[in-house]
């Protein structure tokens, strides 16, 4: 986006200002307006488009497989990403992909092992991100819709034993019926800092202008790992003060429920 | 275009197509994969019944631009009873997997509806019934008794349902199966027709009474189990017999009284998933389960990485196996391995006493050896691998073998059997329905209960029974009443009893067979000028045949002999050497590949020679007229011609089509007495005694190479020319011109096989012998050893011949046939297959030792040999080869199916000959020479070479004091008491002995069968 240095000067100031006012006359802790539509993949196990205020779009989709993990050591949740237009093996892509991947780890509140099937066996999920378009740094709106996928993920449902690590059977499943995943991922918040002043969700307009940003993961009513600082422009990028850092994370955690309920509700 | 509004799930695409999405998961090899299929919907499928205006003016023209033919009947069976009136039938899956043979009687069942669901639900389930009842539906066309329909009810709008939340498959299915009845309701209640559902689905008539007495009046139907329906039927009475045995009309108990607890039951059968997971992690095997002949309690099964046979003892263990199931198997632990059983024990005379009625059983010995079975569950499948190697290193040894137990059966060989009642299992004085014991033709299988009301009417005859379920908790299978072929010993019966046995089609040729010959007939001619025009413009291939009319050809075969299929022929060269042809009849000529004559030979495979009845391969227009090689006519062939030198090498062959007349067709005795009469000089002579000599050299070469020449007992038996009674029994003799026509038929074999092998690499038609393993040979080497200090080498096939050719005994000329005869036994059977199967090296035929060979001869009786024909067109440039016989997989199927009937042939054969000995016996008992091949801790085995017979002698007939009895099998030697002298006899194996033959009649099975006494 190019923006005029008058017109760059004018938004730092007024972002800079207290209160914060911002372009779109959104409060500090304001998201933008988002629409998601889930299950229109009837292929895959789960499905989810998000379209962002400003027209960026996401369309997640989950697939499962079945493996043995007594033979391999593979991590049970494949992430790939796709932005429409950059190389696969562009900074921003590979960026994105290993916070992803670091998002999805497994951990307490977010357990791999709720896709264990028997005692052998249990489903591999490969979960594929294909960014349409995208105004600014796409992270938030990701996560968002991949939550979305994963909340109405629904698997083939097991009809044969459980116990197979001595006698082996092969797993069943049932012809129709399909069980939830109920796989609820961590959440992925981006903040930008301007002077003193945090915004939540910066549009296009913003970026261009902020000092700083922080991403910042939430789940299951807390902050986690990862958080990281993150340049969004070349030219105002400068550092900030650690109080800020605090501010932020509180920030995220007044507002992050309601992300949450939102989220859920769809 | 129409607008009716869509049921919701589907979009309209045009006027008359909807479409619809089905998603469901599969499960395959422990993959769970997700399917999305467009399920499209039309509104335009007739109900094709006669009775119906509406539908007619819907049909569509299908593809092949057909209108689809209105099959049902308008005024259709008219019942009384229950206010039925007249109806269509609706079936429901379990009623046609169950009763099939039922449907396809004539005397009921005559308008039925099969919707499109239950058809598909019947392939799934059986494929044989799924064939059987598509043959009902395509001959119904034709047919005036029998209206069969398929009515598409899932591409049909009107009938086609989606599957509710959390309905399983298969009520989502009975649910379809309901609608289509009362949508049929419905259509066809302005013309009076009802319809009555047809379901022993407890659960889908209740469902079906319940919706039709909610619904609206016009669509109520009928619904009945198949019982209730048919004690409605006018001939009630003689259908019940052929209701099927599934035991849910168990009338031993009455109302009221419990049943006794059953202690018997066999092991239930383990789950499809814990069965993938077995095999695929080598705990448990899979393969094809043979029943012993001598010991019906015992089979064995060829399993991958054993080297042996793995064997199953006791009834428990085979879990209600059948002779030649799928089976899957698992190892028993060390302590339950045994070694394979000396005595001889049939399904006969076991338990001979057992009450048809009940099952009760007490545990004995025999049948069940293992007494603690809870050890077993305890094994891990790891532990089981290694009991699995432990097994085959055990085999190495000869002292214990691994056994194993069924648990489960894959795929069942179940068929329809010939048998007949055993005498002592019916009681004389119940009227009505009873169970009775059903004694099958086939020494290997169980007896099968049945229920039947005519059991006093059929004691005496050959009867066939379909086999329809074993549970687990009963003793013996159950099965049904098919059909009564006549009685026991008729000639018709007994034949028509064999051909069934043995699978071998003998009904007459159909319609659509028939149309594929050629139109004059009888008057068909080859034409006389190759060269004619308008010849050629009839057959474009004509001008690709040889006119070798001016060749001396003549025929050498058995007397009375009809279909000539080869015909020979020698010429001096100038050059010095011969120009010799064999002529072989072109049967590829009139059977074309694709046709329906084409068909029916392939499922035929082979012509079957009976005693006194041929079933031919091919219509007999062609095999004893058209194509056969008859003398004075002009007759189409395939020839193969070689440039011979005097020592019989070949300098050169071409192959060609051809016109031919065969000057003579001689019998092997007229043909010898030619040539060795010296008066008879003119060139056909000549030529037939050069080729003598030739044939005479070519032999020696086989020989020197290390040919086999191998015996069996050969018997013909003589026919009384006015009754048809056998007469006598005689055992055939060669002459040397047998052994002509033999060499040269060789000859064009391997010339042939070489030309299309070079031509078609993968998919050539081919036969070969692999070389016995040395295990086979291993007992009678033994024996050979211990007995006569002789011994068969197995180095090479010419080291088998001259060793074969040292065993004699100087006091016994016959000895040497004796050890011929018990060495063809311990051989491989030769197989038929195609070149892409195998590598070079193990295309070899052992017996004839030839490094390649196929049989290209005798087209008229043989299917390999009309593929040979086709091939060899195809390698000369006659005609293209179809591309049938180039694809792998169609050979594959071809080649399975000529090895299955030629081998079922050879049996037919066999047990002709045997009814027939059995028969001249019966008119004459003797005392014979015979020969004792085999010794059983419980009998002997006699070899009777006069009637080509051998027997069983038990211990009960040897002696009157079997337990005295002493079986030594390191001599191979059995000592009873004998005669009232008590002294003790001495039996050893190669004994030669006299025994008093003859036919008795068994006074348990009712069957004949010749018994041999020991002098």
């Amino acid at each position: 986006m190019t923006l005029s240095i008058a017109e760059k000067s004018y938004l730092y100031d007024s972002l800079t200002a207290s209160p914060s006012i911002r372009p779109d006359g959104r409060k500090p802790h304001q998201f933008r307006p988002i629409e998601v539509s889930t299950d229109f993949l009837p292929s895959s196990n789960g499905s989810s488009r998000i379209i962002s205020g400003d027209g960026s779009e996401c369309i997640v989709s989950v697939k499962a497989k079945v493996i043995d993990h007594t033979l391999s050591d593979e991590e049970l949740i494949q992430v790939d990403l796709d932005i429409a237009g950059e190389r696969t093996d562009s900074p921003q892509v590979e960026t994105l992909m290993s916070l992803l991947n670091k998002v999805l780890k497994s951990g307490p509140g977010f357990e791999h092992s709720r896709l264990q099937l028997t005692e052998r066996y249990s489903f591999k999920i490969f979960i594929d991100i294909l960014v349409i378009s995208s105004n600014c740094n796409p992270a938030s709106l990701i996560s968002f819709a991949m939550f979305s996928a994963l909340n109405t993920t629904t698997l083939p449902k097991l009809i044969s034993s459980f116990d197979d690590l001595k006698v082996e059977e092969l797993p069943m499943f049932d012809d129709y019926d399909l069980v939830n995943l109920k796989l609820k991922s961590p959440l992925v918040f981006l903040l930008a800092i301007v002077g003193n002043n945090l915004i939540v969700d910066p549009d296009a307009n913003e970026s261009e202008v902020c000092d700083n940003a922080i991403i910042v993961t939430w789940l299951d009513g807390k902050i986690r790992s990862p958080i990281r600082t993150l340049t969004l422009n070349n030219s105002y990028s400068k550092g900030f003060d650690p109080t800020l850092l605090q501010k932020g994370l509180k920030l995220i955690e007044e507002n992050a429920a309601a992300v949450l309920t939102a989220l859920e509700s769809s | 275009m129409s607008s009716t509004t869509v049921a919701n799930g589907r979009k309209r695409l045009s006027q008359g197509l909807t479409v619809t999405q089905k998603v469901f998961v599969t499960s395959r090899n422990g993959n769970a994969t997700k399917i999305v299929r467009e399920h499209y919907l039309r509104n335009d499928i007739p109900c094709l019944s006669k009775a119906c205006d509406k539908c007619s003016k819907l049909v569509v023209p299908d593809a092949s631009n057909k209108l689809p033919v209105f099959i049902l009947s308008e005024s259709p069976q008219d019942l009384k009873a229950d206010n039925i009136g007249k109806h269509y039938i609706v079936l429901d899956t379990n009623i046609i997997l169950q009763s099939i043979d039922l449907l396809e009687n004539e005397s009921c069942f005559f308008d039925v509806i099969v919707p499109q669901i239950v058809l598909d639900e019947v392939r799934n389930k059986s494929y044989p019934i799924y064939t059987r009842l598509r043959t009902l539906c395509r001959d119904s066309e034709n047919n005036s008794t029998k209206r069969f329909i398929v009515f598409h009810n899932e591409f049909n709008e009107n009938t086609f349902i989606e599957r509710i939340d959390d309905e399983s498959i298969n009520d989502r299915n009975d649910r379809a199966i309901r609608k289509t009845s009362s949508w049929y309701a419905k259509h066809l209640k302005e013309y009076g027709i009802n319809i009555v559902l047809l379901s022993n689905d407890r659960l889908n008539r209740e469902k079906s009474k319940l919706e039709t007495s909610t619904d609206d009046e016009d669509n109520t139907y009928i619904t009945k189990s198949l019982m209730q329906y048919i004690d409605l039927l006018p001939n009630a009475d003689l259908i019940k017999d052929l209701v099927p045995n599934f035991d849910t009309f168990n009338t031993t108990a009455a109302k009221g009284e419990t049943l006794l607890a059953k202690e018997f039951t066999f092991e239930d059968y383990y789950s499809t998933s814990r069965i993938m997971g077995g095999l695929k992690n080598g705990s448990l095997f899979q393969g094809n389960i043979q029943i012993s002949e001598f010991n019906f309690l015992e089979g064995s099964i060829n399993l991958p990485n054993f080297k042996k046979p793995v064997l199953i003892v006791g009834s428990k263990n085979l879990n209600r196996a059948f002779n030649s199931d799928q089976v899957v198997v698992e190892l028993l632990p060390e302590s339950q391995w045994k070694a394979p059983s000396s005595i001889v024990l049939d399904a006969e005379h076991y338990d001979v006493n057992d009450n048809p009625d009940n099952d009760d059983e007490e545990d004995d010995g025999i049948l069940n050896p293992n007494k603690n079975q809870d050890a077993q569950n305890m094994l891990s499948d790891k532990q089981r691998r290694l009991l699995a190697q432990d097994a085959i290193l055990a085999q190495k040894s000869n002292k214990n073998h691994p056994t194993a137990k069924v648990v489960a059966i894959t795929r069942r060989s179940w068929r329809q059997y010939v048998g007949q009642i055993a005498p002592n299992s019916v009681d004389k004085q119940v009227g009505g329905t009873q169970n009775v014991f059903v004694i099958l033709m086939d020494k290997c299988l169980p007896k099968i209960r049945i229920r039947t009301r005519r059991a006093n009417e059929l004691l005496n005859k050959r009867i066939v029974i379909s086999v329809d379920s074993w549970p687990a908790d009963h003793k013996y299978p159950l099965g049904h009443f098919v059909r009564d072929l006549g009685d026991v010993e008729s000639s018709e019966a007994e034949t028509e009893a064999l051909l069934l046995e043995h699978d071998v089609e003998y009904r007459p040729f159909s319609r659509k067979v028939l149309d594929c010959l050629p139109e004059e007939g009888h008057n068909w001619k080859a034409p006389t000028n190759i060269n004619d025009p308008q010849e050629q413009a009839k057959d474009p291939l004509l001008k690709n045949r040889q006119d070798l009319r001016d060749k001396l050809i003549c025929s050498i075969d058995p007397p009375g002999c009809v279909d000539i299929d080869d015909a020979l022929h020698a010429k001096r060269l100038p050059n010095g050497n011969w120009e010799v042809g064999v002529h072989i009849a072109d049967v590829t000529h009139f059977v074309k590949p694709g046709t329906a004559l084409d068909a029916e030979g392939a499922s035929r495979g082979t012509s079957v020679y009976l005693v006194d009845k041929r079933i031919d391969m091919l219509p007999m227009l062609l095999g004893t007229d058209l194509c056969s090689l008859k003398p004075y006519v002009d007759r189409f062939a395939f020839s193969v011609i070689w440039e011979l030198d005097d020592n019989a090498e070949i300098i050169d062959v071409k192959f060609t089509k051809s016109v031919i007349r065969s000057r003579e067709a001689f019998s092997y005795e007229q043909a010898q007495l030619r040539i060795d009469d010296k008066n008879q000089t003119d060139e056909l002579t000549k030529g037939m005694r050069a080729l003598l000599e030739l044939s005479v050299k070519l032999k020696q070469k086989r020989l020197d190479a290390g040919a086999l020449n191998l015996a069996s007992p050969e018997v013909k038996v003589h026919m009384d020319s006015e009754t048809s009674d056998p007469n006598e029994v005689e055992i055939k003799k060669l002459l040397a011109t047998n052994s002509l026509v033999e060499e040269f038929m060789l000859l064009a074999n391997i010339s042939v096989a070489r030309k299309i092998f070079d031509a078609f690499p993968q998919t050539a038609m081919l036969r070969r012998h692999a070389s016995p393993p040395s295990t086979n040979f291993a007992i009678l080497n033994e024996m050979l050893q211990k007995r006569k200090n002789l011994s068969i080498s197995l180095e090479s096939s010419k080291a088998l011949a001259d060793s074969l050719d040292r065993c004699i005994d100087p006091k016994d000329p016959y000895f040497n046939t004796l050890i011929r005869i018990m060495s063809t036994r311990c051989m491989m059977a030769a197989q038929y297959f195609y070149s892409g199967a195998y590598q070079y090296s193990d295309f070899r035929h052992y017996g004839l030792a030839v490094d390649i060979y196929t049989h290209f001869t005798s087209p008229i009786r043989r299917f390999c040999d009309v593929i040979a024909h086709r091939q060899l067109a195809g390698a000369i440039g006659y005609e293209p080869l179809a591309l049938m016989h180039r694809d792998k997989n169609k050979m594959e199927m071809i080649c399975k199916n000529i090895n299955k009937k030629h081998r079922n042939a050879q049996f037919a054969g066999r047990a002709s000959i045997e009814y027939y000995v059995g028969q001249v016996m019966r008119n004459n008992e003797c005392t014979e020479t015979g020969y004792v091949i085999k010794v059983l801790n419980n009998g002997i085995v006699v070899l009777v070479p006069k009637f080509g017979v051998e027997g069983l002698i038990r211990i009960e007939n040897l002696t009157s004091d079997p337990s005295s009895s002493a079986y030594d099998e390191i001599e191979f030697k059995l000592s009873f008491m004998h005669g009232e002298s008590n002294q003790t006899r001495d039996i050893y194996v190669f004994d030669k002995v006299e025994v008093q033959v003859r036919s008795v009649v068994d006074p348990v099975t009712g069957k004949r069968k010749a018994e041999l006494l020991l002098k």
